[in-house]
């Protein structure tokens, strides 16, 4: 491939060449560097300070729906009598298993229509 | 100029590079006092601005300062300025209306003689131009960059640089036809 350049345009732009130093655009570059850090400082303080009064008001609520989740999980979709049968099939005949199953599906749907 | 200014001054790009990559805020304003004309000027060819290139240039070396971590090695830092300069001005073209300045735009008569002069009106002319075709013809005559590395640069099929380059160059030969005449003497 050849690059070829016009000589004529070429020697307009080696004159034009580069703008003058500005020595004042460091310094604005970084007070502006330090602009937006103080923003992402204020940003995490504010999702911080908001988190802490969610958990303060959502402790008791939060706390008895993990107890419920930990004991409605595990539990058996189909009674099985027999221990070690229930044992042995525990990561399938559960309402986490039906969950995950239900998960999996969704997103392969999603893919499905979406991509 | 203090010690530090001067130690920082004389010290190599990479040293440079390597010092803001941890951190260093004085290391990283050397790099940008450094390279701002350079930036500002890519910028300025781009958008035909002056006060635009300088927002752009801000913008930038902010892209920089928060992407230097991540640059895997300090002695490619100058190709790795240029894709994110490139890119500033890529997204900005994608979220402005190009056609917005087009309009404002003066006959090109007299040919200028000093450095100043030829610059305005080479902005000028480069504002008539397509952004792509712009974007190619800066690449090409400004940072003297090849057909093939262009290509690399933009994701534009090769072929499509050469023809936007070839029928640019021609478009701004017509421009800037009053400098055909008057050969460019100039005065710094």
């Amino acid at each position: 491939m050849s690059d070829e350049r016009d000589p004529t345009l070429q020697e307009l732009f080696d004159i034009a060449g580069n703008v003058e130093h500005d020595d004042d655009f460091p310094a604005r570059v970084m007070a502006k560097i330090d602009a937006e850090r103080r923003q992402v400082l204020a940003g995490w303080a504010v999702a911080g300070l908001v988190l802490l009064a969610v958990g303060w008001f959502l402790y008791e609520p939060l706390q008895n729906l993990v107890f419920g989740l930990s004991e409605l999980l595990p539990s058996q979709l189909i009674d099985l009598d027999t221990e070690w049968a229930s044992q042995l099939l525990a990561p399938i005949n559960s309402v986490a298993a039906l969950v995950a199953v239900g998960y999996f599906a969704f997103r392969a749907l999603y893919k499905k229509v979406f991509t | 100029m203090t010690p530090d200014r001067d130690y920082y001054g004389k010290s190599p790009e990479a040293l440079l590079v390597e010092l803001a990559r941890s951190g260093d805020r004085k290391a990283f304003g050397a790099l940008v006092a450094r390279r701002e004309a350079w930036v500002r000027s890519l910028m300025r060819r781009c958008c035909g601005d002056a006060t635009l290139a300088d927002d752009l240039g801000q913008q930038v070396f902010l892209q920089v300062w928060s992407a230097l971590p991540r640059l895997q090695r300090a002695s490619r830092f100058g190709s790795w300025l240029k894709r994110i300069a490139v890119n500033t001005w890529l997204q900005y073209l994608r979220k402005n209306d190009p056609l917005e300045r087009a309009a404002a735009i003066d006959e090109l008569s007299t040919p200028k003689s000093d450095a100043a002069g030829i610059a305005m009106d080479l902005d000028r002319a480069l504002a008539r131009l397509g952004d792509t075709p712009r974007l190619c013809i800066v690449l090409s005559y400004h940072e003297g960059m090849t057909h093939d590395e262009i290509a690399a640069f933009t994701k534009l099929p090769a072929g499509t640089v050469k023809s936007h380059i070839r029928r640019g160059s021609q478009q701004l030969r017509d421009l800037l036809s009053a400098y055909d005449e008057a050969a460019p003497e100039v005065s710094q």
